[in-house]
């Protein structure tokens, strides 16, 4: 084998992991964007019911003023992170502010039973009936956004995406919290 | 019917067989290698055929009106050149190898002038060189895309799915109209060894064709007589349904993977199926029954077919996508049509199977392993050849001789001279 055929086989070497390189690099650049794409499509899905849920605040709220004076704060509260929600821009703002809502709709929730007269209202109950059926659909929802979101947090901290994930600026997301009542062990009654 | 085993049927592999054929298979061998300067030749004469019958002859067929045939044909010639002499390589190596090796020097002349002077070796080394390289990217990056998004897609409850590419797994419930329509248009018969339609052998499937006991009808199927090397496939529509509802899944046309490597020239558009996989002597039979696991990855979107009254989870349906557009290398190549939908062929998956997540990713990784073998046996008897001739790759007079000796080609060569300023 002369020199010349030396020098080809090197280029040839050289030329395929180059090759091999860049098909890497584009693969984990496009798992990348793929996982990010992922959980907006995610959340997307998620956002239109907790869009309707929200819309049904203020009429909560109105209903309950009237029987809840000492608890004004908490029902300010509700009103201006239902404000941030719609003011939020990005997925993470977004979560970040329907986890303290969620937080305060429980609190809320939790402090009505404490007024009887309230719990009797129909306009009360039929708004609290919507807001479950919501609930449920949205629970579905949240689970699969919290799936893509923990994939796409685990890709970009895996090695060596994280590389390219931080050249990328592609930082962890938070995930939808669930309800504490929602985590609560099911009571099994047996005869 | 032997569930999820392969069993060998014992008329295949007979040594008796093996012997009385072997020599016939050793002088095709030698044929094919010896004489492969001759047969490239036949190369655009595949390409122009392959073009003309894809495209039909009609200039104002649709999608053919107004658009010349010219670059297609040249485009069919050269590929088809460059195709005859990728596949032929290892036959060329290895009996080019033989003859060095025996020391007959009458036959070492004859191959040398039939090679002329190595020029003709050096071009099959690099088309076969080019052929392991870009075929083994592309088997790797489209095995790469399908792993990734089953990777990267969480899967979805019915309840919770959106448009879109989704990833989900439930029960195969059959539809109760189904088997009318199945009779009229999802019945397909496929020639394996060379992939094209054979209508005359198309049949429908009985559900006795499917399993030997008829117990039930099948919701899809492929069956391959080893004999007549037919493959009749069955597609129907079918409900996946898990714990949350039950979505429509629309698999018509998708091809079935035998479990072997075909990425190279199909878009990642498949049903393997292998919990319900049996072999005999006659047949090798897949098929998918009314309750069997399903996964599936494929496009959601919204059903054209659903009722004005129908509910929210029958207006989608699972299927590949109808808006993406990412057709085989080979076709896109060859005619040049059909140009994929650039950026968003990530999004082109559809793949049904009868595994959990977890197999159905180590059988695609067995799949591409499979390629890797024959990419890198094609590497072997190529790099050998580049070796040795690749310092004749330029040869203009060779190239000459090779163009004057095509039908037609003093044509071609002065038409080269003219037009580039050639002077060979």
């Amino acid at each position: 084998m002369g020199s010349v055929s030396v020098f080809s086989v090197i280029i040839i070497v050289l030329g395929l992991i180059i090759m091999g390189l860049i098909g890497y690099i584009v693969s984990i650049f496009n798992s990348l964007v793929q996982v990010r794409n992922n959980v907006d499509k995610a959340f997307k899905n998620i956002d239109v019911l907790l869009q309707q849920r929200h819309d049904e605040l203020p009429k909560l709220i109105d209903t309950c003023k009237a029987y809840m004076k000492y608890e004004k704060g908490m029902l300010d509260d509700i009103i201006s992170l239902r404000e941030h929600y719609v003011q939020a821009k990005t997925t993470d703002e977004k979560t970040t502010v329907e986890n303290d809502l969620n937080k305060q709709m429980m609190a809320f929730f939790a402090r009505a039973e404490a007024y009887p007269e309230l719990k009797a209202n129909n306009n009360f109950i039929q708004i609290q009936t919507r807001v479950s059926a919501l609930e449920s659909s949205i629970a579905d929802r949240r689970e699969f956004f919290n799936d893509s979101t923990n994939i796409y947090n685990i890709q970009i901290e895996r090695f060596p995406h994280l590389i390219l994930a931080r050249i990328l600026n592609y930082a962890r997301k938070a995930l939808l919290e669930v309800p504490e009542e929602k985590k609560q062990d099911v009571k099994m009654e047996f005869p | 019917m032997n569930n999820g085993t392969r069993r060998k049927g014992k008329e295949e592999y007979s040594w008796r067989k093996t012997i009385i054929w072997s020599p016939v298979i050793l002088l095709v061998i030698f044929l094919l290698g010896f004489f492969t300067p001759f047969l490239f030749m036949a190369g655009p004469l595949f390409g122009m055929v392959y073009v003309f019958k894809e495209r039909g002859i009609d200039p104002n067929a649709p999608g053919i009106k107004g658009k010349t045939v010219i670059l297609p044909v040249l485009r069919g010639a050269i590929i088809g050149t460059f195709m005859a002499l990728a596949v032929l390589v290892p036959f060329r190596t290895v009996v080019t190898g033989l003859i060095w090796l025996s020391g007959w020097e009458n036959l070492q002349e004859s191959l040398k002038e039939i090679s002329i002077g190595g020029f003709v070796d050096a071009w099959f080394g690099i088309c076969g060189l080019s052929f392991a390289i870009i075929g083994g990217m592309m088997a790797w990056t489209k095995s790469l895309r399908l792993k990734s998004q089953i990777e990267n897609l969480p899967t979805s409850t019915v309840r919770s799915a959106a448009i879109g590419l989704s990833e989900l797994k439930g029960i195969a419930r059959p539809i109760e109209d189904e088997g009318k329509r199945l009779a009229e248009t999802l019945i397909d018969g496929k020639k394996k060894e060379n992939r094209k339609s054979i209508r005359s052998k198309q049949r429908i499937l009985k559900k006795e064709d499917v399993l030997p006991g008829g117990k039930q009808e099948p919701i899809l199927s492929e069956i391959f007589n080893l004999h007549s090397q037919v493959n009749t496939t069955l597609h129907s529509r079918f409900y996946l349904e898990d714990e949350t509802g039950k979505i429509l899944v629309d698999p018509r046309g998708i091809d079935f993977w035998d479990g072997h490597g075909h990425f190279l020239w199909k878009p990642i558009r498949s049903i393997y199926l292998e919990t319900r996989h049996s072999i005999d002597s006659n047949r090798e039979t897949r098929c998918l029954l009314p309750g069997d696991p399903v996964y599936i990855i494929g496009s959601i979107e919204e059903n054209t077919e659903a009722g004005q009254d129908a509910s929210e989870l029958d207006r989608l349906i699972l299927k590949p996508s109808s808006s993406l557009k990412s057709p085989g290398l080979f076709k896109r190549i060859m005619l040049g049509e059909d140009k994929k939908t650039r950026g968003t062929d990530i999004y082109d998956v559809f793949f049904l199977s009868d595994l959990t997540e977890f197999k159905v990713k180590d059988r695609i990784t067995q799949g591409v392993r499979g390629i890797w073998k024959w990419i890198l046996a094609y590497v072997v008897f190529s790099v050998p050849l580049v070796l040795i001739y690749g310092h004749r790759l330029f040869d203009l007079n060779a190239a000459k001789r090779i163009i004057l000796f095509l039908p037609g080609g003093k044509l071609i060569y002065y038409s080269l001279k003219t037009i580039v300023g050639l002077t060979l």
